[in-house]
């Protein structure tokens, strides 16, 4: 079985800060793997301990990008390669999309399956994955809980839906996006830092994976952004300090009364 | 000079009933439009039923000039794929300057299928939407909340997503005299690629609702214990409200995780919000961002939550609950 990882670096949004200035303030701001993604890995990672498996990770990025692959293959991936190329830059999720697609055909055409994560902690449009399995043309499936089996070509799992589970068989090849979980994500191991130290990760360009430029990056993309601001908070909110714990209760009591009309 | 369109994709939920969103969304584009000369709001059906007038009436009232009807036997059971083609289908034949489709579970999954389809752009989960020279400007949190983005598309349809609950029904909608069209979309030589082999209910604390509550007591990491949840349950009983939690209580074991709000939680529309020892990280703000008053309680008073509320207040969680409860049986 071939199974693909895509994975995205993002900036820990818990260390982003506002300025004074109403600047974002990104300094020290430390570069994780988004957590939906990991447990994607992790997932894969299973598949490969029931079923056997060769795991390729993919991340589209900057250069730097490079030392999330490593920490997947350090989980037991077995190889990895990195898109990176100054066109590739600013892409929306549909050109992000586009460009994964367009790798994997190039570069890892008789996959089974591909795990993404449902969404990213700095986007969350969770569009990316879908996307992705509509330009390569195969099955999908969101939401994803958890993986029951694989069998006869067909993947069953459980999705999570508004208010309940559903039960759900895809054909393979299929694009699964994967939710964050209550199970635990592995530890990479001594050798398996130790493989990932070692490993050789090619960094592919638009050329590398005859993918016409123009479809990518801030040009190429059918969506940008027309401005970024704050939000601003709720207007004219207070804050009150001070007060012993009977004059809160009574305050927080006939505000409560107040509001619910 | 040609109609001005914008699309709205009608969701039928697993109990038959149509999703909040989609009426939502017919109001909010009937009323983005009022003041564009020659333009029309359209809803688009996709299912298998007899009758469909009591939806179209509905639609109606929410202010929607067209409803567009693709129904198909093929239909009865949801594939994202088959409904992607029938929906793609009719887009391309009404080529409408705008679509919006609910961000629920099945929006999410069908809006980026359908706009990779018409190789177009989608924005996801909008909390604003204005028309500015009839170009579609969508605005919506990134960086966990952090950041605003508006955010325009280059191509047509220009596609978008909303929560529900982002844009409230209207009190007064104005009636349309709605025209119906049944289609047809061949969608018989499509693979449909999933099946769904069962629907398993979750357990739902029917005493516990949150989707309907007007009261909602939440309680974080800083409620310290299961014991104060309980406390927070007594104070709801004797008010009225329910309870909710923040991730980091579920985390912490202190609540059950099907009482979380926020992003990967329920998305609530109270009337009172008060939090108690929640911090109010992006992801949690993200389920209580429509409730009409946020009132906190925490010992920081620069935890974020505070900025974010109608009345913050600095204090012990577990103290003021125990208080208020006290207060209230004295009574
Ligand atoms: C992808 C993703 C999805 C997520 N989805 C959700 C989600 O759906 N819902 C959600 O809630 N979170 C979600 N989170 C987590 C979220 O970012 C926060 O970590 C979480 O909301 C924090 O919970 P908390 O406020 O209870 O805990 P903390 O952030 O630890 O805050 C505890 C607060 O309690 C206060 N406090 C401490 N002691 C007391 C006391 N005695 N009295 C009063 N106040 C006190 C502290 O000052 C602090 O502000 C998500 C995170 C990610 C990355």
């Amino acid at each position: 079985m071939k199974i693909i990882v895509c994975v995205k670096q993002v900036p820990d949004t818990a260390d982003i800060k506002w300025t004074e200035n109403n600047t974002l303030n990104r300094d020290g701001v430390e570069s994780v793997i988004n957590p939906c993604d990991l447990f994607a890995t992790e997932t894969a990672l299973r598949v490969k301990d029931r079923l056997g498996a060769e795991i390729t990770a993919i991340s589209m990025g900057p250069k730097q990008a490079e030392s999330a692959l490593r920490e997947v293959i350090s989980m037991g991936v077995d190889n990895a390669y990195m898109l990176t190329d100054r066109f590739f830059a600013a892409s929306d999720t549909a050109a992000t999309a586009r460009v994964l697609a367009k790798s994997i055909e190039e570069k890892s055409p008789n996959f089974d399956l591909i795990f993404c994560g449902q969404y990213a902690s700095d986007g969350d449009t969770a569009q990316t994955g879908p996307s992705l399995a509509q330009n390569l043309g195969v099955s999908l499936v969101t939401n994803v809980k958890s993986i029951e089996r694989i069998e006869d070509g067909k993947i069953i799992v459980l999705k999570q839906e508004e208010d309940f589970v559903s039960r759900i068989e895809a054909k393979l090849p299929a694009v699964v996006c994967v939710l964050t979980g209550k199970y635990l994500v592995r530890m990479p191991k001594i050798l398996g830092r130790m493989k990932a130290q070692d490993a050789n990760i090619p960094v592919y360009n638009a050329q590398d994976i005859n993918f016409n430029a123009i479809y990518s990056g801030l040009k190429g993309s059918p969506t940008y952004v027309k401005k970024a601001f704050r939000p601003k908070g709720r207007d004219d909110g207070e804050i009150v300090y001070d007060y012993s714990a009977k004059e809160t209760a009574d305050l927080l009591l006939s505000k409560i009364e107040e509001y619910k009309g | 000079m040609e109609k001005f369109k914008v699309s709205v994709f009608c969701e039928i939920s697993w109990d038959e009933k149509i999703a909040p969103v989609s009426f939502e969304l017919t109001a909010k584009a009937a009323d983005l439009v009022k003041d564009i000369e020659n333009s029309e709001v359209q809803v688009i059906i996709v299912g298998k039923r007899k009758n469909y007038d009591s939806i179209i009436d509905e639609f109606s009232n929410y202010g929607a000039d067209k409803v567009i009807i693709v129904n198909d036997d093929i239909f009865e059971q949801y594939s994202a794929n088959l409904y992607r083609k029938a929906i793609s289908e009719i887009l391309k034949k009404e080529n409408p300057d705008i679509v919006f489709f609910g961000a629920t579970i099945k929006g999410r999954e069908l809006a980026p299928l359908v706009a990779t389809t018409l190789n177009t752009g989608l924005t996801a989960d909008c909390t604003e939407l204005e028309i500015v020279d009839k170009k579609l400007e969508a605005t919506r949190p990134t960086f966990g909340g952090k950041l605003n983005a508006t955010i325009l598309c280059k191509t047509l349809p220009q596609m978008a997503t909303v929560r529900a609950g982002v844009f409230r029904l209207p009190p007064n909608p104005v009636k349309k005299d709605t025209q119906v069209r049944f289609d047809w979309v061949n969608v018989h030589n499509e693979e449909n690629f999933t099946k769904i082999l069962e629907l398993i209910p979750e357990y739902a604390d029917e005493d516990n609702d949150l989707s309907k509550a007007e009261i909602i007591y939440a309680g974080g990491r800083g409620m310290k214990s299961k014991e104060n949840f309980n406390r927070l349950f007594e104070l709801a009983r004797l008010t009225g409200g329910v309870v909710g939690a923040s991730r980091g209580a579920v985390d912490a074991g202190f609540a059950d995780s099907s009482m979380q709000i926020g992003q990967t939680g329920k998305t609530i529309h109270a009337k009172v919000y008060v939090a108690f020892g929640i911090s109010g990280l992006a992801q949690h703000m993200a389920g209580i961002n429509s409730c009409d008053k946020i009132i906190s309680v925490n010992k920081d008073p620069n935890a974020p939550i505070m900025k974010l509320s109608d009345i913050g207040i600095v204090g012990d969680a577990e103290e003021i609950i125990k208080q208020m409860v006290r207060s209230l049986k004295n009574k």
